[in-house]
């Protein structure tokens, strides 16, 4: 009789329904801006869960508005490696804290598992891999919260997970990506990724760092950042590239990637050069080799130089004591 | 500034509709157009440091009012706006020096805000305000010259008066009055100009002295420029008449820090504080301290009266962090940094923060 009455008292579950269990696994349902949904979820001692798969450019107001945040957009070519370092970051905080910083929270979780999947050995798969970013997804954004030791703050990441294709359907065409991906205006660091393994090939690394200058390019041309952005050019895969052990072919490419670094400049003030080998095939690199130096390249506070306080003034002086300021 | 808003707002929202936008813009000028606008806590919500309750419900109130889904959790957003009223409020001539000075007493304390032009911003503001004071020509007006011994000599006989005399004396007077006010105007631009001789006079002779009216004693070589910075600061600012003063003002604090021992050292705002003993920091109090929670503006001064109040270090270090919102022991800047600091503390002080 008591075990009736504890069970009677007991809610039920939304899950316990099969026809539910579609419904609750359905990302249409808990991303719908309808109005409808919206009442269910007011109901008493209801609250509405993150549906968990990455965000769209829409879903990610409710926390840059409400918390510090950083995006971050890592742009490269098909399979130049940008959902291997995302998922690599997340999956470092696993096991302990990494780069000084805590995990403190995603919003995208199931988005990070569905891409973490196959570099783990529950995949069975032989080698690494993560899966091909489909092109004109919406859901681009997964969500890492990372809190700061050292300072006692706590920093939402958004990651955009965008193909190589989609930035180069737009290679040269300042207009269309304005008004396809007007986002991009207020990004906090651009990651270009130019593919280790084809820089390796002396027959493509011309080609793979002509594609990363012309990407920039078309980014910057585009005017799609801000007086804060940084810039990180980032060589992926970077424990292939080392494999071949030819030091000129890499004095090369530092050569040529130092233009791209001068030129990039011209247009924001910090960038820096990363080597990174997030997933590596050899044994003397470690997982996430370089990614610890990146994220703390991100979670870097802003210099004085991104916006220049100065009281001094352009136009002639005429007044003695004015002229002190640079007499004295 | 409409259009740089819409370019600002993506800051907080990478994908606004045109509709939040539109609100969030009436927002801003809804607040911007109140006959009161309180530009003190605006600078603090600005570079979160914690505004008043008050104040954060008066201002997401008149969102709230235009968008019933404007969020008050939304603290980074309400950071933006408070941003962008005070760069829309810096348009005002009448506003703007004193917002530019309230901005730049707070923006150097590692604040990373979403709207860094708006220091930037202020400091323009503070430099062409500064340099004008000397750089402007003076014109002064010459009265016109009216013979009206004739009309005077005529009026002295006369039993009654016609309409063309009532006429003719209007005219007279309303030529005596517009010289008048021609001497009126020429008079403020003597005087401005003999506040700005006054202040030039006064600033060279401390320059050329090399002596610390507050310490009473030489600037020599066996001073720590930390133990004397902000005394310094505070008796530049006393010889400002003309706000916001002396456009080679961190010249003039450079020539005097270098007369003391040579040190590039970076401190602490606590440093700083403790440096100096009570009885001048009671000095420095006595003339320049704002008024209620407008305090917590002047983070320097706010500091001093904290030490003064807690007497111990330990105290006062844990009081004013929390109560500004900053920590006071780790921004650190050269001596001169934070003399120039204090320094714009004091002109907002100067400039209307205590009334």
């Amino acid at each position: 009789m008591e075990n009736n009455n504890t069970e009677a008292k007991v809610p039920t579950l939304e899950v316990e329904q099969s026809s539910d269990i579609d419904k609750l696994i359905n990302d249409d349902i808990e991303t719908s801006d309808s109005d409808v949904i919206v009442e269910e979820d007011g109901r008493s001692g209801f609250v509405k869960l993150p549906h968990g798969l990455a965000l769209t450019v829409a879903e990610t107001y409710p926390i840059t508005a409400s918390e510090v945040s950083k995006t971050i957009i890592l742009i490269g070519p098909f399979d130049s490696g940008k959902t291997t370092i995302e998922t690599t970051i997340y999956q470092l905080f696993q096991r302990k804290p990494f780069a000084g910083l805590y995990f403190a929270g995603s919003q995208s979780l199931f988005g990070y598992e569905e891409r973490s999947f196959y570099t783990r050995l529950e995949s069975k798969k032989e080698t690494a891999t993560t899966p091909r970013t489909s092109r004109f997804a919406d859901e681009i954004f997964l969500h890492l919260k990372l809190y700061d030791n050292t300072t006692k703050t706590k920093t939402n990441y958004l990651f955009g997970d965008i193909s190589g294709e989609e930035i180069y359907s737009h290679l040269g065409n300042v207009e269309t990506i304005c008004e396809k991906m007007p986002y991009l205006k207020s990004v906090d660091s651009y990651v270009f990724i130019l593919d280790g393994k084809q820089l390796a090939d002396k027959n493509k690394s011309n080609g793979a760092i002509d594609q990363a200058y012309n990407m920039a390019r078309t980014i910057f041309d585009a005017k799609l950042y801000s007086s804060s952005t940084r810039v990180q050019v980032l060589i992926s895969k970077y424990d292939i590239l080392k494999k071949n052990d030819d030091a000129n072919l890499e004095a090369t490419i530092d050569k040529r990637l130092q233009c791209i670094v001068d030129l990039l400049k011209k247009y924001v003030s910090e960038v820096t050069v990363h080597k990174v080998a997030a997933m590596p095939e050899l044994g003397d690199f470690e997982v996430g080799y370089g990614l610890e130096e990146l994220l703390s390249t991100w979670n870097k506070a802003h210099s004085d130089n991104q916006v220049v306080e100065s009281y001094t003034i352009d136009c002639k002086l005429n007044s003695e004591f004015n002229k002190l300021i640079y007499k004295m | 500034m409409r259009k740089q808003f819409a370019e600002l707002y993506l800051r907080v929202c990478a994908e606004p509709k045109p509709e939040q936008l539109e609100k969030r813009w009436q927002g801003i000028e809804e607040y911007c157009n109140q006959d009161e606008v309180d530009i003190y806590n605006l600078v603090k919500m600005a570079y979160s440091l914690s505004p008043t309750d008050e104040f954060k419900d008066e201002f997401t109130t008149i969102f709230q009012n235009i968008d019933i889904s404007f969020q008050v959790g939304f603290v980074i957003e309400q950071e933006l706006l408070a941003s962008i009223c005070l760069m829309k409020l810096m348009e005002d001539s009448d506003l703007s020096l004193h917002i530019a000075l309230a901005v730049m007493c707070v923006s150097k304390y590692g604040a990373e805000i979403l709207v860094p032009e708006l220091g930037a911003a202020a400091y323009n503001i503070f430099g062409e305000a500064s340099a004008e004071i000397r750089e402007k020509s003076v014109k002064y007006k010459k009265c016109s010259p009216v013979d009206s011994n004739e009309f005077i000599e005529s009026l002295e006989e006369l039993t009654a008066l016609e309409e063309t005399h009532i006429a003719e004396l209007s005219n007279t007077l309303m030529e005596i009055a517009k010289n008048i006010n021609i001497i009126v105007q020429n008079q403020d631009q003597t005087l401005n100009i003999i506040n700005i001789l006054q202040e030039d006079s006064d600033i060279l002779s401390w320059i050329t002295g090399n002596w610390s009216n507050e310490m009473e004693k030489p600037l020599t070589k066996g001073i720590l420029p930390k133990d004397i910075a902000l005394l310094l600061a505070k008796e530049l600012a006393d010889f400002v008449q003309v706000i916001p003063g002396p456009y080679a003002f961190e010249a003039f604090l450079k020539k005097m820090l270098d007369s003391c021992k040579k040190d590039t050292k970076a401190y602490s705002l606590v440093t700083m504080v403790d440096s100096i003993d009570d009885a001048h920091k009671s000095s420095i109090l006595s003339c320049y301290q704002m008024d209620g929670s407008k305090q917590e503006n002047t983070p320097i001064l706010f500091s001093m009266k904290c030490a003064l109040d807690a007497k111990q270090p330990e105290v006062w270090k844990s009081m004013a962090s929390n109560k500004l919102s900053i920590s006071v022991e780790s921004t650190e800047h050269e001596a001169l940094e934070w003399a120039k600091l204090l320094y714009f503390e004091c002109l907002l002080v100067k400039s209307g923060g205590c009334e």
